[in-house]
């Protein structure tokens, strides 16, 4: 119980203690309210002392402002928020007319000049609905008297804090006679390039400016003229124009009128022209003045009329030169045309005026042309083109059409101009010429038959006599006999020299003869020509001495036949014209880079030598000296013409220094790209003749005497002979008889030997040699036979030693050799692969080539099946490996249609990603190689 | 720290545990205000923790509980006495989210020198907050039960997780969720 007591006691204790610390808490926020209450009072009582100072202020500057406000110039009014005035300051008083207790009761539009009133309620009005404090304007007033007059006016608005209007000050001034905004005005008029001169309505100069003096030559300044008086001006100033009464008269209308004038035109008489305007002025429908402005467009008119006299100038030009002008608008309407087109066109000018020219003139493909033209005219484009039209008469005619396109003033496109010339006469002349081209081009081809026919007519007999001729030297003759012979012999060689000399030209000439690009030795086609020309030297007691640079590479490759003939020409120009000593013949190196050598061929003779004259002609065809030597030396003229040509066309030049009677060197410089060397050049040996014997040959020549010369030329060989009359007997004979090589003739009836030989080689599949025999060295080259399927080609007349070295090149070797060669001429024409990077790589050894395409074939089998396999199984790993090993082989034979998709192979299939892709390239992959090898194989049969 | 803190903390004792409690704790904690305490003053908050001690100490209850409990039941002593600080909020985050606006803002109207804890809040979503605590005298868990009896106010059950962010317990963050009863 003591406890519970003392507990009580203490919390009572507790209790008080709080109860105290919260009374001295109070006590003390008493005490601070009490302070803060005393402070308040005194900012208080300082706040009203201030607010009374103020008043006092506000009403001294407010006295102030009224005194400022009753001595103003303007007109200053405050109205109340209903419009009417609640004060006006003297001036307004004064101004308006009214007293103050009269305006009190008026609204203050009622001051405004009645037809403004409207208006000006408006301005307000938005100024009050969209709470603007200041707004300037400018509007007549009406006084009390009526007078109007402008006033510009500032206006404020006093808002009370809802929007309402509290009060409105406003401050105006009559702007009537303003004079700054006159003084610009005044400024701006004196600076004007026309002259001004305002008169009021008493006549009398309101304002001039210095350019009215300046035109009319008024000896004082344009301020002096105010306040003159006009009315006596038009006759003091009509002495000036060319029409003196008619200025005055016209002056006085205007005056009259007192209506707006433009542009009215003054001729004066010293040759100036001026345009005048006429403005009367107008203040509240009272007329109360006007304004002259003066311009001097004599300068303007000047231009035009010039343009207008060099257009005549130029329509003149013209017409003079008989060119036909056609003006049409944007829609192809005519609107004007000259003389000279009406005359082109047959039609009269009043005629096609207004018509549709592309109706008139155009016909057929013209109007897409048309179209086309007048599109680039609206570009601004001017261009010229023929055009073939029809005039009235219907008469077809060739136009040429200078196009421009035309503009107005303004610059703007308003339509063309043609000039046309007739060009039917020129049209009518080209077509004749191209005729005649034609016509000279047919006659042309027509003897370039002729020719080529002639070659076969007139080489088969010759042949027949070479032939022939070589049979009777075999067989026992006499002496007398033996010189027959000889002459026969010589004169068919002659003339065999000059069907060719004839024949190369015309080649040349038809730029159908095609130089060779072969291995040869240059040295053995120097000594060969030497060998030919040994006998005719030695008969004339001639020495030939020949010298042959070591420098010289031991192959060239280019074309040694015609090296040959150019030797042999010239060695014998020089045998000809030599009567004693020794002809040097020679071949040097002039210079060598990059594998080719500059060759120089050179003949010098100590013959009769040339005149000057001469040497400038010596190239022409059929030139000699002069007629004594063609008597003396016989020739066609053309051998020197045909050298120079057969140089040109082996990129070479050719060079004679002559001096009559002394002798004559000729060089012939040609370049020559070295070679390694072949086999194919090798000099045959008599005892190879031996591997012809037992070969069997088939002959397929249509002409008998061919056929015999053959048999009678190859009879010594033993060689097996069968004779077909055309290329249809060939076959049906090849079809039956194992045969080693076929001596194919070109022109036979039935079926020719082009015909028969693609016959052998893409029906047949035969592989054996074919030789084209032909006497067509016109139209038909080596490489056309050769594109054909033939093999070699030899030229009829032939001698027996051209016929054994092709048939020994053909025969003479080995088998894989020739069809080497076979293959690296026609394979590479039927399959994408070319085995050329293999010879390289052999070194011309063909059993290296054989042996590396029979492992191709072996290989391609191998990797088609694996590829195939891999294919289905997906296995692109291996389809990668695969294309990676057949990579060098693709590489080695060159297959174009799988050199880059091999590496794609082996990449894609690598990443084995594109499937697509891939499998695409194994289908090429598979069908290529096996293209490749069946094409090898059939070649290899 | 304001007086009302300590009178209705006594007060709270003296209902749940009679005044004996509340004389025994101020003897225990050698109050040197022995117990005198009126709103209207401000007072060392260590006392408070002292007096909280001691009735931890003699009632076996542990700390955080007595402080927890002691703060839901303090909120609804002030929502009491103070109705106008919580006038037109609807829902008991906006006043979490607001703390610093619609209560201390006040408060130090009232009592210039207070030094109230800073809260600093932003909404997860519409039904989880998370409300960082910040006050040199770490009593998170005080706010904690503030909050409880937020929820209380509003007839909502909240699921408080507390994480400290310092040693001492002066910043502490608070994940709240709502769960709707």
């Amino acid at each position: 119980m003591n406890d519970e007591v003392a507990l009580l006691k203490r919390k009572l204790e507790r209790e008080r203690k709080a109860r105290k610390a919260a009374e001295k808490i109070l006590e003390e926020k008493s005490l601070e309210l009490y302070q803060s209450n005393e402070a308040l009072k005194v900012i208080n009582s300082n706040l009203e002392l201030l607010v009374d100072e103020r008043t006092r202020d506000l009403k001294r500057s407010e006295s102030r402002f009224r005194l400022i406000v009753e001595t103003a110039m303007d007109i200053i009014y405050r109205i109340d928020e209903n419009g009417l005035f609640t004060y006006a300051n003297p001036v307004a008083i004064e101004k308006m007319g009214y007293s103050m207790a009269e305006l009190r009761k008026m609204h203050f539009t009622e001051l405004v000049a009645p037809h403004a009133r409207e208006k000006v309620e408006a301005l307000y009005a938005e100024q009050f609905e969209n709470k603007v404090e200041k707004t300037y304007y400018e509007f007549p007033v009406v006084t009390r008297s009526g007078r109007v007059f402008m006033i510009g006016q500032n206006v404020i608005f006093l808002f009370h804090r809802d929007g309402s209007v509290d009060r409105v000050n406003a401050v105006a001034r009559d702007i009537t006679e303003n004079k700054v905004s006159e003084t610009r005005l005044r400024n701006l008029i004196s600076t004007l390039q026309s002259g001004v001169l305002l008169e009021d309505e008493n006549r009398k100069i309101a304002l001039a400016n210095e350019t009215f003096c300046e035109l009319f030559g008024i000896p004082v300044s344009a301020e002096e003229l105010e306040g003159e008086d006009c009315t006596d001006s038009a006759e003091q100033n009509k002495i000036l124009f060319k029409h003196e009464s008619g200025f005055v008269d016209r002056i006085n209308e205007i005056l009259e009128a007192r209506e707006q004038v433009f542009n009215d035109e003054l001729e004066l008489k010293d040759g100036r022209i001026f345009e005048r305007d006429y403005i009367p002025i107008f203040i509240d429908n009272h007329y109360s003045g006007h304004l002259w402005n003066y311009r001097d467009v004599t300068s303007q008119r000047n231009q035009l009329l010039a343009i207008q006299r060099s257009e005549e100038k130029y329509r003149g030009i013209i017409e003079n030169m008989n060119l036909g002008m056609l003006e049409v608008d944007m829609d192809e309407t005519i609107r004007y045309a000259n003389q000279s087109f009406c005359e082109m066109s047959g039609w009269d000018l009043e005629e096609i005026i207004g018509k549709d020219a592309n109706r008139l003139f155009v016909q057929g493909d013209y109007t897409n042309l048309m179209d086309n033209k007048k599109e680039l005219r609206g570009k601004g484009v001017s261009d010229a083109y023929e055009m073939a039209t029809r005039n009235k008469r219907g008469e077809p005619k060739w136009w040429l059409i200078s196009g421009a396109p035309l503009r107005n003033e303004k610059n703007q496109y308003t339509g063309s101009i043609g000039i046309h010339l007739d060009i039917t006469q020129q049209k009518e002349l080209e077509k004749d010429l191209v005729e005649a081209r034609e016509a000279a081009e047919e006659s042309s081809r027509a003897k370039e038959a002729f020719l080529a026919n002639m070659s076969h007519e007139i080489r088969t007999p010759m042949n027949g006599i070479v032939g022939m001729t070589r049979e009777l030297f075999r067989t026992e003759l006499d002496e007398p006999q033996r010189f027959y012979l000889d002459t026969i012999r010589s004169a068919a060689d002659h003339l065999l020299v000059v069907i060719n000399d004839i024949l190369d030209l015309s080649k040349i000439e038809a730029g159908k003869l095609s130089i060779e690009n072969v291995p040869f030795q240059l040295s053995e086609t120097v000594h060969q020509a030497c060998q030919v020309m040994q006998p005719r030297a030695e008969e004339k007691g001639l020495q030939l001495s020949i010298h042959i640079d070591d420098q010289l590479a031991s192959h060239h490759r280019g074309d040694p036949h015609r090296l040959n003939q150019l030797l042999l020409n010239l060695l014998g120009n020089a045998i000809k014209f030599t009567e004693k000593g020794c002809i040097e013949v020679g071949a040097h190196m002039e210079s060598s880079k990059h594998g080719w050598q500059e060759v120089i061929l050179r003949v010098k003779d100590p013959g009769i030598g040339m005149d000057a004259d001469y040497l400038d002609k010596i190239f022409d065809p059929f030139s000699q000296q002069d007629r004594s030597t063609a008597r003396e030396f016989g020739g066609t003229g053309l051998g020197m013409s045909i050298t120079k040509q057969l140089v040109e066309l082996m990129n070479g030049s050719i060079a004679i220094n002559s001096q009559k009677g002394v002798g004559t060197e000729v060089l012939l410089r040609i370049p020559l790209a070295e070679s390694r060397g072949q086999e194919s050049d090798q000099h045959l040996e008599e005892s190879d003749y031996a591997l012809l014997s037992g070969k069997r040959i088939l002959v397929a020549e249509d002409n008998e005497l061919n056929r015999l010369v053959i048999e009678t030329t190859l009879r010594h060989y033993h060689v097996q002979l069968d004779f077909a009359t055309n290329g249809q007997e060939a076959i049906d004979l090849l079809k039956e008889a194992e045969t080693d090589i076929v001596l194919m003739d070109v022109q036979m009836p039935v079926m020719d030997g082009i015909e028969a030989t693609k016959v052998l080689r893409e029906e047949m599949k035969l592989t054996l040699p074919i030789i084209a025999l032909t006497a067509n060295v016109l139209q038909g080259d080596r490489e056309h036979y050769l594109a054909s399927g033939m093999n070699d080609a030899i030229p009829k007349p032939f001698e027996e030693a051209d016929l054994l070295e092709v048939l020994m090149r053909w025969l003479g070797k080995p088998r894989a050799q020739m069809l080497m060669e076979t293959e690296m001429k026609v394979a590479p024409k039927k399959a994408g692969f070319s085995l050329e990077k293999l010879e390289s790589i052999g070194r011309g050894n063909p059993e290296f080539v054989q042996r590396m395409i029979t492992v191709f074939c072996e290989q391609v089998d191998a990797s088609i099946e694996r590829m195939t396999k891999a294919r289905q199984e997906e296995d692109y790993d291996a389809v990668r490996k695969i294309a990676h090993r057949m990579k060098p082989s693709i590489d080695n034979l060159a297959i174009g249609a799988l050199l880059k998709e091999v590496r794609e192979l082996e990449k894609i299939a690598g990443e084995g990603q594109d499937i697509d892709r891939i499998n695409e390239l194994v289908d090429l992959f598979v069908k290529e190689l096996t293209d490749v090898k069946n094409e090898l194989l059939a070649n290899q049969v | 720290m304001k007086g009302i803190i300590f009178t209705e903390f006594l007060e709270m004792v003296e209902d749940r545990f009679g005044y004996e409690v509340v004389d025994g704790i101020i003897e225990a904690s050698g109050d040197p205000e022995d117990g005198a305490y009126t709103a209207v003053n401000t007072y060392d908050h260590q006392q408070l923790v002292k007096l909280v001690v001691a009735l931890h100490q003699r009632s076996g209850i542990p700390l955080r509980d007595l402080l927890i409990t002691y703060g839901r039941h303090l909120f609804g002593q002030l929502a009491g006495t103070y109705p106008s600080f919580l006038e037109g909020v609807e829902d008991p985050f906006d006043l979490l989210l607001n703390i610093e606006t619609l209560i201390h803002t006040e408060v130090r109207k009232l009592y210039p020198e207070a030094n109230p804890p800073k809260f600093n809040g932003k909404r997860i979503d519409d039904d989880s907050l998370e409300l960082t605590y910040e006050s040199h005298r770490s009593m998170a868990d005080v706010a904690e039960g503030l909050m409880y009896g937020c929820a209380d106010h509003y007839g909502y059950q909240f699921e408080i997780e507390q994480l400290s962010l310092s040693e001492d317990g002066s910043i502490v963050q608070f994940k709240v969720k709502k769960i709707r009863t």
